[in-house]
């Protein structure tokens, strides 16, 4: 997958963004020896005596040939396991930072909608149920639970279209989603998470309590990570109006140490919430990232 | 304080530019939109103080090193006036005086004082190289400037300081001071000093309160004085070498006297004087047994010279720290035979009534057949016959004209006196019952040539008693020899009847001036102070001489016969005479000994005129060319101006001897003690008066900045360096 293929104009098209989240995942699984369909939700279970009526195609022939008898090969699926896309659009996910090369990077919005995109591609394809929540101050947009292929159009389409608004209570908005998700699943949440950490704490315990497994994409824009300005900079707020003027050479020590501390306290709530942390640096490919996480979670889904 | 490049000030505008670079940072400011807007605002408020002081503190610095550097390229300069007192190693201008009178040949080992000396200053030469300028003036009792003004030619200096030789002559340094000061007065933005390399021989700095005038005239001169070596052991120094009694002459014993003189401290015992005749091996010799620290003893030594001729006589004693003073030389002509003319009115008659006999015979003590053979020769001339004989020039030898006797003197025998005695003749005058004074005042050319005025005698009365001469207390080198007893008394020498005497002044004019020019030049005739020679126990003086142009005259109070005194009939005549002759003889040939640096002038014969004559001087093997003869108004002579060494010098034209001289050490510059050192900086300590203004042109730069700023701009900028790292290293780590 090319980075230029990533545009933004591309982003906020759905027909595009499926485009695009099929090429890397497709991309991605050429690259893979093993299926991610069968590292996810499909895996032997047993075997058990042939009795009539059972569908052929389930018989062990490797057994039938070596013995004589009929066994059938039993799976375990995850059934109707629902994940929740919950994708914040607050002001400051709308922050870039310029490319090496000069070209405009991806927010970390757009960054956001690609890798949601990609996961209810994944997750629809393996023929589980996706729920999409789009969120800034509250629940802006919820598309209930499907686990059909035909609405994958419909979840890109939101997903393209959806524009933040300047504020952000991404914890209101977990309420909300903890609400809506009343059966066990997993809720994927794409946010910078500049936002009151207490409320955002909140809403992860609520949806931890109803039985969500919470995966965090920490989207974070390169620069937002090692503040790399240099001379005189005139910074605006994206969530407010206020400025600051000053040369950030002088403070950089103190910023990384500052928000090295925030990624250190959101860290230790996803320990606490069991909740799986993922740092997205919108530098990186969306491929990178993308098959970084599912490696580990076919890691994980084989350990159990 | 001032600057040498005040221009370079202006390049303080330039203290605007970090000033002006800090603001702008402030100011060209970019803008972004920012999310993570809290963790900076944060940082900013915690930090913001600190960094506005470190961003304060590091533009001070910035400022400062412009500051710094701007003043170092203007060169600050603290002048002030270029007076005494400096003793750093910064440009001067100098003039180097190095002493080259005989002590500094002084050594104790391998190096004279001189080397030394040259040492020293080439070494000041090596340390002020760059930016110094330097004369060098070689000063011993005059002084020769091989660098007359300070330049930066220091390789010249050092090739003159080569060549330099140390001298014989006497040492005066205060002179040399003086001119060097002089030749520094041109020199401006240099501190001004005049360095005296001298072994501080105290008889060279005799004139301390000229010094202390020379240096107050010159108060932006620092006069320093460079002591060479220490103080040094006694020496020996044969002082003075003369002839004694009568004339020299061939195969005749002539004695010398030959002073040593002990200037040390311990007294010197066992003293061996030898006395060589031409440079040949020691003819004589004779032990001082003892010489009192400060004292001289005499010797005297008897030589005999073999031939006529000129020759050297060198009286030395044992080699000591100083060797130029254990040899003293002088030169001596002896006369195969010399004449002299006895001039009387009347020679009819017996001969023992004749005016001159008892000096004839004085003047040659021995039988009539031996006389041909002895030195002097008497001959008797009448008035009119006497202006024939002096002009005649096969007569050179003609020593002395002795008048006896005489009555009005004619004008053609007055003129050829007068030429006699002006170009080195010995005229003895006696008067006698013939003479009267009226008339020989009148012929003012002759009483010219008279050292006393006659007065008439007094009548003749056989009743008065004579007067005797004075018999001791004899101070005339002539007459000295009576004060010891054992060679006689003079007072038996009476007279009862004498022209009184009554001495002339050198200035005394005749009483009838002559208005013509011819006279008046004749009368600027050098004399010398009339001297009693024999004095009358009424302290009337009976026996009168000086000095006349180039020889001598001498007048008698009394006859030359026993008809008015006993003086020809005692037994003193003869020596008398003898030592009168000698006496004469020494004068002339006094003229052969110069002091060192003299310069030597001896008429010689016209058909030289145009040769080339050499010398021979002590240390040459063999005689150099050294000039022409020349000739003036006065006939042909040669000058020689090399004498700068003692010893004995012959000179030769066409290999033919023509003259000898010989060079004597001054007998002071063998005193060897030092100078106190404390007086002479006293005397040079020159005060400025603080409310004297120093004229601009004279300051001189005191000490410059240049390089300590520069140090410190290097240190600042280090220092700015270092900060501008560690913050930005706080900041971005």
């Amino acid at each position: 997958m090319s980075r230029e293929l990533l545009d933004a104009e591309a982003v906020s098209q759905g027909e595009s963004l499926g485009l695009m989240a099929r090429r890397i995942v497709e991309g991605y699984r050429v690259g893979e020896h093993r299926s991610p369909y069968h590292g996810f939700a499909i895996e032997f279970a047993q075997h058990r005596e042939y009795t009539a009526g059972d569908d052929t195609r389930h018989l062990d022939w490797k057994i039938l040939g070596r013995t004589d008898r009929y066994y059938i090969k039993q799976y375990e699926q995850d059934t109707n396991f629902i994940t929740h896309l919950v994708v914040d659009g607050s002001a400051s996910m709308n922050y870039h930072s310029p490319a090496a090369d000069g070209s405009r990077r991806l927010s970390k919005l757009e960054y956001a909608k690609v890798l949601a995109a990609c996961m209810a591609y994944v997750i629809l394809h393996q023929r589980d149920a996706v729920a999409l929540a789009l969120v800034d101050r509250e629940v802006r947009e919820y598309l209930r639970r499907t686990d059909s292929l035909q609405r994958l159009p419909l979840i890109l389409d939101r997903l393209a279209r959806f524009q933040g608004s300047k504020e952000t209570s991404l914890g209101v908005a977990l309420d909300q989603v903890a609400a809506e998700a009343r059966r066990r699943g997993i809720a994927m949440i794409f946010s910078d998470l500049f936002d009151d950490e207490e409320a955002f704490f909140k809403g992860m315990e609520k949806l931890s309590y109803s039985g969500q497994e919470l995966v965090v994409f920490h989207v974070l824009d390169p620069h937002e990570l090692t503040f790399p300005f240099d001379g005189t900079w005139r910074f605006r707020n994206l969530e407010g109006a206020d400025e600051i003027q000053t040369s950030p050479a002088d403070f950089r020590e103190s910023y990384l140490k500052n928000f090295q501390a925030f990624r250190d306290r959101i860290k230790s709530a996803c320990d606490r919430f069991q909740a799986h942390y993922v740092l997205v640096d919108t530098s990186r490919s969306v491929a990178e990232t993308l098959s970084g996480y599912l490696a580990f979670r076919s890691s994980v889904r084989r350990r159990k | 304080m001032s600057f040498l490049a005040p221009l370079m000030l202006a390049g303080l505008a330039a203290v605007s530019l970090p000033v002006l670079m800090h603001l702008m940072n402030r100011f060209r400011a970019r803008t972004t939109d920012w999310a993570a807007m809290r963790f900076l605002e944060i940082s900013v408020r915690r930090n913001e103080r600190r960094v506005r002081l470190e961003d304060l503190f590091l533009l001070l610095l910035r400022c400062l090193l412009v500051v710094l550097a701007v003043l170092a390229f203007a060169q600050p300069v603290l002048k002030g006036p270029p007076a005494a007192g400096s003793d750093e190693k910064g440009p001067v201008a100098a003039v180097i005086l190095l002493d080259h009178s005989a002590s500094m040949a002084q050594s104790t080992g391998a190096e004279t004082r001189f080397d030394q000396a040259r040492k020293s200053i080439r070494s000041w030469l090596d340390e002020h190289e760059s930016g110094s300028m330097a004369a060098l003036f070689l000063v011993s009792n005059r002084t020769e400037s091989l660098m007359a003004r300070p330049e930066p030619q220091f390789a010249l200096i050092r090739s003159l300081l080569d060549q330099a030789e140390v001298t014989d002559r006497g040492s005066e340094l205060v002179q040399g001071i003086r001119l060097a000061c002089e030749a520094l007065q041109g020199v401006s933005g240099l501190p001004r000093e005049v360095h005296v390399y001298t072994d501080g021989q105290a008889t060279a700095w005799l004139k301390s309160e000229e010094l202390h005038r020379v240096a107050e005239a010159h108060p932006d001169v620092l006069i320093k004085p460079v002591w060479i070596g220490g103080a040094s052991a006694g020496n020996l120094a044969v002082v003075s070498l003369k002839a004694e009694g009568g004339m020299p002459a061939v195969r005749q014993p002539c004695r010398f006297l030959v002073e040593v003189a002990n200037f040390g401290a311990a007294p010197a015992e066992n003293v061996r004087v030898t006395l060589a005749l031409d440079g040949g091996a020691p003819a004589a010799e004779a032990m001082i047994p003892q010489i009192a620290p400060g004292g001289t003893q005499a010797v005297g030594l008897v030589l005999t010279f073999p031939e006529a001729g000129y020759h050297s006589v060198a009286a030395a004693i044992p080699a000591d720290t100083l060797t130029a003073d254990n040899t003293r030389t002088a030169a001596i002509e002896v006369a195969a035979q010399m004449n002299v003319l006895i001039v009387e009115e009347d020679h009819a008659g017996p001969a023992m009534d004749r005016d001159g006999y008892f000096l004839a015979n004085a003047l040659v003590p021995t039988a009539r057949e031996r006389a041909a053979r002895y030195y002097l020769g008497a001959e008797f001339v009448s008035p009119a016959s006497l202006v024939a004989e002096l002009q005649n020039e096969n007569n050179l030898a003609t020593q002395a004209v002795f008048l006896c006797n005489l009555g009005p003197v004619s004008a053609s025998v007055t003129s050829a006196l007068r030429q006699f005695v002006k170009s080195g003749g010995n005229l003895v005058v006696f008067p006698g019952p013939r003479t009267f004074v009226e008339e020989w005042q009148a012929n003012a050319a002759f009483w010219d040539l008279l050292p006393a005025a006659l007065e008439a005698p007094a009548a003749d009365d056989p009743g008065r008693p004579p007067v005797a001469w004075q018999s001791s207390g004899l101070t005339h080198p002539v007459t000295a020899f009576w004060n010891d007893s054992a060679q006689g008394n003079l007072g038996g020498i009476k007279f009862h009847r004498y022209f009184p005497l009554k001495l002339k002044t050198p200035q005394t004019e005749a009483p009838e001036k002559s208005a013509s020019p011819t006279a008046a030049e004749e009368e600027k005739v050098p004399t010398s102070e009339p001297r009693v020679i024999s004095r009358l126990v009424n302290n009337e003086p009976s026996v009168v001489e000086w000095g006349f142009g180039e020889g001598n005259v001498v007048l008698f109070n009394s006859t030359a016969t026993p008809d008015w005194n006993n003086l020809p009939l005692h037994p003193a005549f003869v020596p008398y005479l003898q030592r009168l002759m000698g006496h004469f003889n020494r004068k002339n040939e006094s003229r052969l000994v110069l002091a060192p640096g003299d310069t030597f002038r001896k008429p010689v014969a016209a058909e030289w005129d145009g040769r080339e004559f050499a010398v021979q001087g002590p240390g040459f093997h063999e005689p150099r060319p050294a000039g022409r003869v020349v000739s003036d108004d006065g006939g042909s002579f040669l000058r020689y101006a090399g004498t700068d060494r003692a010893g004995a010098y012959r000179v030769t034209v066409a290999g033919e001897p023509a003259a000898m001289f010989a060079v004597q050490m001054a007998a002071p510059e063998s005193d060897l003690r030092l100078v106190d050192q404390e007086k002479i900086k006293t005397a040079l300590t020159v005060t400025w008066a603080p409310e004297t203004p120093v004229p601009d042109t004279q300051l001189v730069v005191k000490q410059e900045f240049w390089t300590l700023l520069m140090w410190l701009v290097g240190a600042f900028f280090l220092l700015e360096a270092f900060f501008a790292h560690r913050l930005s290293r706080a900041r971005s780590a």
